[in-house]
């Protein structure tokens, strides 16, 4: 036992060991620990007894795990489209709703009165989201998409949707992973992650830690050196081959809740690529 | 209302004639906060 009570920057214990440690003990105990309390341990004694004293907060959840799921048929028409194609703004904030709405279902809340143990707004942020589909002009208009929604969590602050759907013979794939945080002091540039207040859960939880949300706490951490996403690759660097200042269009790229749309982030890139391969022309 | 990002795109890669894949990453301007990265593939 007085191993457990070396500093842990002695143990020789390195970075990405530490993250499976936590990950594991998320796992074990069924709720996660946020980056202020896990940095502020010295020593594995600390952790264990930290997780050992929460553990008992977070039995009083009501937990009768049943699937919960959603399907929608959407004919593709005027708001579904942009271009001659269909909008990835419309499809973005449809996976995104889909996600809402399960977690509604979930913890039998409306979306406005999730809230945390005092009594803040809590908003299901967004921290990764996959997707892929085909190119957005091979869909038609009138076409019909059909999309089908599971969600599942892992702790009681991360949730995971999975999406499945298809457009005559073109499939869509998409996962969402969310966590709840609250504005402090009401400001966006101040937000922090917390826990819903519920006395029930129907969400299943998840007996292993899906590989999007491992990769992403590595990405976080900044452990990476590579991001892989179907057979493609990325090489992460912070070189910058083209920048440029941006003003945010409040009138529609700010969401319901006063934050940035992340379904909104995809025509910003547009622009940026547009600008830059006009400047690589000339 | 005011608030600006700074938008890096970070690398761009030609797969081939038709596809490309791009790494970018978002900015809040006034202070300079990593918001988000994207890792996108386009295609014709």
């Amino acid at each position: 036992m007085k191993d457990l009570e070396i500093p842990i920057k002695e143990t020789g214990i390195d970075s990405i060991d530490l993250v499976t440690i936590r990950v594991g003990l998320e796992k074990y105990f069924n709720f996660e620990v946020n980056d202020a309390d896990w940095y502020g341990f010295n020593s594995l004694t600390e952790v264990l007894y930290f997780f050992h004293k929460n553990k008992r907060n977070s039995e009083s959840v009501i937990d009768i795990s049943k699937p919960i799921m959603t399907e929608r048929t959407l004919e593709i028409r005027m708001p579904q489209m942009a271009n001659s194609a269909l909008s990835e703004n419309w499809f973005l904030k449809e996976i995104g709703d889909i996600h809402w709405e399960l977690l509604s279902l979930g913890l039998v809340q409306k979306s406005s009165k999730f809230k945390d143990d005092v009594g803040n707004r809590l908003y299901a942020t967004f921290v990764r989201i996959n997707y892929s589909i085909r190119p957005l002009n091979y869909f038609q208009e009138n076409e019909i998409i059909e999309l089908s929604g599971e969600i599942s969590r892992f702790g009681s602050n991360t949730y995971f949707t999975s999406i499945h759907g298809n457009c005559n013979d073109k499939s869509i794939h998409a996962e969402l992973i969310s966590i709840f945080a609250i504005r402090e002091l009401n400001y966006n540039s101040m937000i922090s992650k917390s826990n819903p207040q519920t006395k029930i859960n129907h969400i299943k939880q998840l007996d292993f830690c899906p590989d999007i949300l491992n990769q992403y706490k590595l990405l976080k951490k900044e452990l990476l050196d590579e991001l892989s996403f179907q057979n493609y690759k990325f090489q992460l660097s912070n070189n910058s081959i083209y920048s440029i200042d941006y003003k945010i269009n409040p009138y529609y790229e700010i969401n319901g809740v006063g934050l940035l749309y992340f379904a909104c982030y995809p025509i910003i890139l547009t622009v940026v690529l547009t600008l830059f391969f006009v400047l690589q022309l000339n | 209302m005011d608030d600006q990002l700074i938008i890096k795109l970070n690398n761009i890669e030609i797969l081939n004639e038709n596809t490309f894949q791009t790494s970018s990453s978002i900015y809040r301007k006034n202070d300079n906060k990593h918001i988000a990265s994207i890792f996108s593939v386009k295609q014709k």
